[in-house]
């Protein structure tokens, strides 16, 4: 009897020693992106692709965050250390004598709060209010409009914003 | 295995009947030693503490005890302790310092040879603690390198913070001089409740050791000496037995 409880404690001891709360599951809801859906200027209910995408931070030392093709969904990043956030747009179509590139900046405005996650993945920051603004170019812009659908960023599960070109 | 305990037995037996020969003269038939049973209460502290406390970085902790006999084979129990804890994650640093109380029982699972007081312990405890809970640091998680994110330090403090939990003890005893023991005992904790900090976990609670987030469980050890003012004797008389012959 006592022999037992003593080998159950030592197992117990055992698996005890490396659990999942020592590394943060990649799996985990930790800070989420920003999803952005891309649909047709012309018919908002259809979802239209990007052929050539990619996304960069518009700051000083600009970050390719990424780049993608016929794509008409992605999920960006925002400053976990700053209440806004500026990415470049660029989208680039590819003609038969030259190739055309059309840079669009994107302005994330929006409050920050931290929440707790777990010991093993610390904290993540949870996004308000968001607001989006694309910087007028007039007729120059391939981004025609932007919208927020959800206003508070802590899942990816369905697009915050939709962007119509 | 049971070799050791069967000669040790047999060896006894022999002694015995040796010394029963040898007061046969003298004495009135007497086939038993009467067995005396030491009753008092017993007091001691946790060494592991007070040693953790030199050694290790960031701990400082101390635990008395006291248990007292109430039946030949019960002990009431009672550990009462105070804790401060670092407690350094990648993620989120805490500190966390508090005293905790624990009431219960031990169950003596040992049958001891004739004058010996050694004890396998079988122990149930109620633990309760009152302490408070300092967030030293933190970082915001992110996976993604565009936005690296930095360590904030903003200490928080969380105080009047309180948690209860069960807990399975495990020990044994040794009698190493007159009253004077000491033992080494396992603990398996379960959480019953506790109060959470808004927006933060308890990483440790005092008496409780670690938490984990996927489990209410904890564990424990301690290392005690102990020494027993004794009250009481209590003589098993073995009447019906010297009767009979």
């Amino acid at each position: 009897m006592i022999k037992r409880i003593i080998l159950l404690f030592l197992i117990i001891f055992t698996f005890k020693g490396c659990t999942k709360d020592d590394i943060c599951p990649p799996d985990t809801a930790t800070t989420a992106k920003i999803v952005i859906a891309f649909s047709d200027f012309a018919n908002p209910a259809n979802s239209k692709n990007v052929n050539v995408l990619s996304v960069e931070t518009d700051y000083e030392n600009s970050v390719d965050v990424i780049s993608f093709e016929n794509i008409n969904e992605i999920a960006i990043p925002l400053s976990t250390t700053s209440d806004s956030t500026k990415y470049k747009f660029i989208r680039t179509t590819y003609r038969t004598n030259d190739t055309l590139t059309n840079i669009d900046k994107v302005m994330f405005i929006y409050q920050r709060q931290d929440s707790y996650v777990n010991r093993a993945c610390g904290y993540k920051m949870e996004y308000f209010n968001l607001e989006a603004k694309v910087e007028e170019e007039g007729t120059e812009n391939w981004i025609k409009q932007v919208t927020v659908i959800r206003e508070t960023v802590n899942d990816e599960n369905s697009p915050h914003v939709t962007m119509l070109h | 295995m049971k070799i050791a305990p069967t000669l040790l037995c047999c060896i006894s037996l022999f002694c015995g009947t040796q010394a029963m020969v040898a007061q046969k003269n003298n004495e009135i038939t007497n086939d038993t030693v009467p067995k005396v049973e030491k009753f008092g209460l017993r007091v001691g502290i946790d060494l592991a503490k007070p040693v953790r406390t030199l050694i290790e970085d960031g701990y400082s902790g101390f635990e008395v005890m006291g248990d007292f006999r109430v039946t030949k084979k019960f002990y009431a129990a009672l550990e009462l302790g105070n804790e401060t804890k670092d407690w350094v994650e990648p993620y989120v640093s805490s500190k966390t310092s508090g005293s905790y109380a624990k009431i219960g029982f031990d169950y003596n699972a040992y049958e001891n040879w004739l004058g010996m007081e050694n004890a396998i312990t079988l122990g149930l405890r109620y633990g309760f603690s009152t302490f408070k809970q300092e967030l030293l640091s933190y970082r915001i998680y992110t996976d993604n390198p565009a936005f690296p994110t930095q360590t904030i330090y903003e200490t928080q403090e969380y105080s009047g913070l309180t948690a209860h939990w069960a807990e399975l003890i495990i020990g044994i005893k040794t009698e190493i001089l007159n009253n004077l023991y000491l033992s080494i005992n396992v603990q398996l904790k379960r959480k019953i409740t506790e109060d959470e900090p808004q927006n933060f976990a308890n990483l440790y609670i005092p008496g409780f050791n670690r938490t984990y987030d996927y489990s209410e469980f904890g564990v424990g050890y301690g290392y005690t000496i102990s020494y027993m003012i004794p009250i009481f004797k209590k003589t098993e008389t073995t009447k019906k037995e010297t009767q009979n012959n």
